[in-house]
C-alpha cells in the first residue's frame, strides 16, 4: 500500500490522496447506510490523464478501483467492495463547451447537475434530467445510474439526453463514443454505457443534449381522501393521452414530514396528493390543466390547487424533491426501495406496501414519480438496532418480489449497485445473466473496476436467496 | 419449418435458437435476418451467400396495455401493421419509417431508421424499453422489461440498435408509446439563398415555437416534393420547412408566430398547410431518395450548424438534397451524371470532405446493386469498431451473423466468460 500510495502521489500530489483512516471514513458508504466499507484510499483527480494513470497503476499493482460522484447512490454503487482505490471525480466539475444553435453541452462527470441548468439560465435551454437529488449529484453519477426524477415522464431519462462520453476504460485506455453528430448506423455503445454502474470504465466527459425551456407551466395540486382515488385518477389522465411534464405522488405520512419542515400549507388530513405539472406553449396549457383538473374530480379529488405564481411553482418542486431531507423528523435513519410497476398497477403495490409495512411493524412513507409507476416507499427506522434492519430489509424484499410478480423491476433509476444483486436472478434468466457478464468482460476483462456491482457472481444464485443473504457487498467486504 | 440452404423462416426464437446451435455453428454456416428488405444497401455488403432468416412468423401482438402507454409485438411486424393497431387507440411509435407498409420493426431497429419527427420525437433509442433476441450462439435472452422506467442490469436493446442484425436477431420487442396529436401543420418558406436560410435558423434557436420537424429542401428538392404533395408550393429556391403538431390552436399558434419571427430574414414566399398536407410531406421527405431509380442515395450526418453548408454542396454537384436540419442529417441524390461505382465513390469523397469540419460521417442508403460492393461499407468510428468488436466476438464467436455488414476489429478468437466458466 505504501508503494502505491507513492505513486499516486507523483501523480497528484499530495494533497490530493488521502489515506488517513480518520479522513476515509467519509466515504464508507452512500446513500445506502446499511452497508459500509472504507476504502483504502481516495484520490481525487483533475484530468482526464490522471484517471489514466491512476488506472494503469490499479492494473500494474492489482488493486481494485471505484468511481464516485457526490455519493448520493442509493443503491451502495459507490461501496468500494474488497476495499481498494476510491477515485473521486469531484474535482472534475467543469463546462467545457455550450452550443445553443447545435444544442449541446460538453461537461466533466463531477458537474453537479443542477450547476449545468443554472449555468444556462436565461440562455432558453436547461439540462432535462432532474433527479430529486440534483442539487448534489453529478452528471457522472447520473450516467452511471441512468438517473431519472420527476420530469422523466415527458423528457425521458439521463440516456435520452447523452449524445457521446469520453471515459478511461478498465485497461487506462482513454475512449471517446458518440459526440454533438447524430450517429448513423452502429451499434449504440454510448448507450449502453449510459446506466452501467461504473463497471465500463471511468466517465471523464459527457456530451449532453440540452432542451429549450417550456414556453409556459401550470402545475396543480390535487388533494385526495385516498391513495387509490389518487392512483385512479393517475390511470385516468394517461388513458386521455396527457402527458404530463411531472406526476408525482405524496402520501399523508411524507406530507407530515414536508409540512413540519416547509410549511407550505399542505392538508394534513389528506389521503395523498398528487403534484400534477403540464408544461408547453401559453396557448395548449390551459387547456390540458383544465382536463387535468376535471379528471381529478371526477376520481373524487377534494379540491385542485393551482400554484398562482412562480414562486408558488418552486416551493411546491422545493417540497417535493427536499422531502428526503424532511424524513429526518420521522426517524433518525430510512431505506428508500426504487421499485417499478406499470402504471396501472399502482393501486396494487401501494395496498402492498402499505400492508408489507403492518406485517413487519415498520412505517413506511410514500413520494414517487406515479407518473412512470416508479414507487420510492420510504422504510423508518434507527439504524442503531440490527433488528430493525433486519425488518426493513424483509420489508424491502418482499415490496421488490411484489414489483417483479407485477410485471415490473426492481429498480427505476436508481441502480442495482450492491443492494439489489441478489433480485437480479429474478428478474434475468441465467442466460441472460450469462451475456451480460460476457458483455462486463469483454470491457473489464479483469473486473478491478467497480467489482461486485450489478450482477451476481455466475453459480451464486443458491447463496443469494433471502433477505438475510442481500448483502453481498458487505460479506465480500470482510 | 424448411431448413432450405438459402432461406429459413422459423416458427418461434426456441426454432432459431435451436436451428444455430445444430445446424449453423456445426456447419458454420453464415446466416442473416432479412425483413421487408427495404435497407438491404445499409452498411457493408454481407459476404457470402448466407441462409436469409426471415421473421414473418413473428408478427404478433404479445400484450398491449394501452393505459400503461407500452406496446410488445413480434420484430417481424411491418411498421404500418404496428401503426394500425396503435390507431385504434390514439396512440403512435413516433418515427418516420420508408416504405413503411414492408420495412418490419427488427428491421428498423437494427438500422435505427429515422426521418424528419426525429428533431421532435427522438429515435427509437428512445422507445424500445425491452426486447428478446437470439444471439450467434444461439442464446435466447432478453433485457429491459415492460415498464417505462427500468436500470435493472445492462441495456442490452441499446447495442442492438443500428447493429445492422451483426450481434443478434430481435425476435419481439417492447415500445414506449406516445399519444396521437390532434391536429399538425407545416410552413413552408422559401428565401433567396442557404445563407439566408442559416441566418433564420440561428435566430429561430430562440423561437417561441417548438417544431416537430425542421427540414431544409433543395430548390429540386423541393420541386420534386411539391409535386408528390399535389399541392402548389413555391419550390425554385431553397426551401424551410417547419412541421408541428399537438391541439389545433396550438398548431396554428405556432405557424403564425414561426411566419412573423422568420419572414424578415428575406424570405420569398410562404405557405402553410394542414394535417392532411402535413402527413404527407412528412411521408415524402422521409422516402426522399428511397427507390428513385436513381443510381446513388446517400445520408450523411453533421453537426446541424454544419448543414447548410453541405446542401451548398449538394447544390454544386447538382445534387438533390433535403436535410432534417434539426439533427444534422443531410439525404442526397447524386445526380444523373454519376454512373459508375467510380462516380460514386467520388461524390461520397466530396460529401465527406465538406462534411468533415463538422465532424461528419457519410452512409449509402441506396445504390445499383452492381456498385455495393466498392461503395458500400459503413463507416463506424474506431472506438465503436473496437469496443463493438468485443460485444460481437461475445455474442457471435464464431462470425456467422451477418458477415460484412459492420467491419469490427476482431482479434485472434478468445473463449468468453461463460465458455471459460
Amino acid at each position: 500500500m505504501a508503494e502505491l500510495i507513492d505513486q499516486f502521489q507523483e501523480i497528484l500530489g499530495a494533497e490530493r490522496v488521502l489515506f488517513d483512516p480518520d479522513q476515509l471514513v467519509v466515504y464508507e458508504c452512500d446513500g445506502y447506510v446499511v452497508e459500509k466499507k472504507t476504502p483504502d484510499v481516495v484520490l481525487f483527480p483533475e484530468t482526464t490523464e490522471e484517471v489514466s494513470a491512476i488506472v494503469r497503476v490499479c492494473n500494474t499493482h492489482d488493486v481494485p478501483f471505484v468511481p464516485r460522484g457526490a455519493g448520493t447512490s442509493l443503491a451502495g454503487g459507490c461501496l468500494p467492495v474488497g476495499g481498494g482505490v476510491m477515485i473521486s471525480l469531484t474535482r472534475m466539475n467543469r463546462i467545457l463547451e455550450v452550443n445553443l444553435r447545435d444544442r449541446y453541452a460538453v461537461v466533466e462527470p463531477g458537474l453537479v447537475n443542477l450547476h449545468l441548468t443554472r449555468h444556462l439560465a436565461g440562455s432558453g435551454f436547461h439540462y432535462a434530467p432532474d433527479p430529486s437529488s440534483q442539487g448534489a449529484c453529478t452528471i457522472g453519477g447520473n450516467v452511471a445510474t441512468n438517473s431519472g426524477g420527476p420530469h422523466t415522464l415527458k423528457y425521458g431519462v439521463t440516456v435520452n439526453h447523452v449524445l457521446g462520453l469520453q471515459f478511461v476504460a478498465p485497461t487506462g485506455e482513454v475512449i471517446e463514443l458518440g459526440g454533438p453528430t447524430e450517429p448513423l448506423a452502429g451499434p449504440d455503445l454510448t448507450g449502453l454505457f449510459v446506466g452501467s454502474e461504473g463497471t465500463f470504465g471511468i466517465c471523464t466527459q459527457v456530451t449532453v443534449r440540452i432542451t429549450r425551456d417550456p414556453a409556459a407551466h401550470r402545475t396543480l395540486l390535487g388533494v385526495f381522501d385516498t391513495v387509490q382515488q389518487a392512483t385512479q385518477a393517475i390511470s385516468e389522465i394517461i388513458g386521455a393521452g396527457i402527458v404530463p411534464a411531472a406526476l408525482e405522488m405524496m402520501d399523508q405520512g411524507i406530507v407530515e414530514a414536508l409540512e413540519a419542515a416547509f410549511k407550505f400549507g399542505f392538508p394534513l388530513d389528506a389521503g395523498a396528493l398528487l403534484l400534477i405539472e403540464v408544461d408547453g406553449l401559453e396557448v395548449a396549457v390551459d387547456q390540458e390543466a383544465r382536463q387535468i383538473e376535471d379528471l381529478c374530480l371526477a376520481q373524487g379529488a377534494r379540491e385542485v390547487q393551482r400554484a398562482g405564481s412562480e414562486q408558488e411553482r418552486q416551493l411546491l418542486w422545493k417540497c417535493r424533491k427536499q422531502a428526503f431531507g424532511a424524513i429526518g423528523r420521522l426517524s433518525p435513519s430510512y431505506c428508500t426501495q426504487d421499485g417499478v410497476v406499470p402504471r396501472t398497477r399502482l393501486p396494487e403495490i401501494l395496498e402492498f406496501i402499505e400492508q408489507a409495512g403492518q406485517r413487519h411493524d415498520i412505517r413506511i412513507v410514500n413520494v414517487f414519480h406515479a407518473g412512470d409507476g416508479n414507487i420510492h416507499p420510504i422504510l423508518l427506522f434507527d439504524e442503531r438496532y440490527d433488528e430493525q434492519i433486519q425488518r426493513v430489509l424483509a420489508c424491502s424484499h418482499e415490496i421488490l418480489e411484489k414489483c417483479i410478480e407485477l410485471g415490473g423491476s426492481v429498480s427505476g433509476e436508481h441502480g442495482i449497485g450492491v443492494e439489489k444483486i441478489s433480485f437480479m436472478h429474478r428478474l434475468f434468466s441465467e442466460t441472460d445473466l450469462e451475456l451480460m457478464r460476457d458483455i462486463r468482460s469483454a470491457w473489464n476483462p479483469d473486473d478491478r473496476c467497480s467489482p461486485n456491482k450489478m450482477l451476481p457472481t455466475a453459480g451464486a444464485c443458491a447463496q443469494e436467496s433471502g433477505p438475510q443473504q442481500v448483502h453481498p457487498g458487505r460479506r465480500a467486504a470482510l | 419449418m424448411s431448413d432450405a440452404a438459402t432461406g429459413f423462416q422459423p416458427l418461434s426464437a426456441g426454432e432459431l435458437s435451436r436451428w444455430i446451435v445444430e445446424t449453423a455453428r456445426p456447419q458454420q454456416r453464415p446466416f442473416v435476418a432479412v425483413g421487408g428488405r427495404t435497407s438491404l444497401a445499409y452498411g457493408g455488403r454481407v459476404t457470402g451467400d448466407p441462409t436469409r432468416i426471415s421473421l414473418n412468423e413473428f408478427t404478433q401482438v404479445v400484450d398491449y396495455p394501452a393505459r400503461d402507454m407500452t406496446i410488445t409485438v413480434g420484430a417481424g411486424i411491418s411498421i404500418d401493421a404496428l401503426d394500425e393497431i396503435l390507431r385504434t387507440e390514439n396512440q403512435q411509435l413516433p418515427l418516420d419509417v420508408p416504405q413503411s407498409q414492408r420495412a418490419t420493426l427488427g428491421g428498423v431497429l437494427a438500422c435505427n431508421t429515422s426521418g424528419p419527427r426525429r428533431f421532435g420525437y427522438g429515435t427509437l433509442r428512445d422507445y424500445v424499453i425491452g426486447l428478446r433476441a437470439v444471439d450467434g450462439r444461439g442464446r435466447e435472452f432478453s433485457s429491459g422489461g415492460r415498464v417505462v422506467k427500468n436500470v435493472a442490469g445492462y441495456d442490452l436493446c441499446k447495442p442492438l440498435i443500428g447493429s445492422l442484425g451483426t450481434l443478434a436477431i430481435v425476435t419481439e420487442v417492447t415500445l414506449k408509446l406516445r399519444p396521437r396529436p390532434n391536429a399538425c401543420g407545416m410552413l413552408w418558406m422559401t428565401f433567396p439563398g442557404y445563407d439566408d436560410v442559416d441566418m433564420a435558423l440561428e435566430a429561430f434557436v430562440s423561437s417561441r415555437t417548438r417544431p416537430r420537424s425542421l427540414d431544409v429542401l433543395s430548390p429540386a428538392a423541393a420541386g420534386s416534393i411539391g409535386r408528390q404533395l399535389g399541392i402548389e408550393v413555391p419550390h425554385d429556391a431553397p426551401a424551410l420547412c417547419l412541421g408541428f403538431d399537438g391541439l389545433t390552436e396550438e398548431v396554428h399558434w405556432q405557424i403564425q408566430t414561426a411566419q412573423s419571427e422568420l419572414e424578415h430574414f428575406g424570405a420569398l414566399a410562404t405557405v402553410s398547410f394542414e394535417s392532411h398536407d402535413t402527413t404527407a410531406f412528412w411521408n415524402a421527405s422521409t422516402e426522399f431518395g428511397v427507390c428513385n431509380d436513381g443510381a446513388l442515395t446517400c445520408c450523411t450526418a453533421v453537426r446541424p450548424s454544419g448543414v447548410l453548408e453541405l446542401l451548398e454542396t449538394c447544390d454544386r454537384l447538382q445534387a438533390s438534397s433535403i436535410a432534417y436540419a434539426g439533427n444534422g442529417i443531410v439525404i442526397s441524390e447524386a445526380p444523373e451524371s454519376v454512373v459508375s461505382a467510380e462516380d460514386g465513390r467520388r461524390f461520397i469523397e466530396q460529401l465527406e470532405s465538406a462534411a468533415e469540419p463538422f465532424q461528419g460521417r457519410t452512409l449509402v442508403i441506396e445504390c445499383d446493386p452492381a456498385w455495393a460492393g466498392e461503395l458500400s461499407e459503413l463507416a463506424v468510428p474506431a472506438a465503436v469498431r473496437s469496443l463493438g468488436g468485443r460485444i460481437k466476438q461475445a455474442l457471435d464467436p464464431d462470425q456467422l451473423l451477418a458477415p460484412g455488414r459492420i467491419q469490427y476489429d476482431l482479434c485472434t478468437p478468445h473463449s468468453t466468460a461463460s465458455e471459460n466458466h
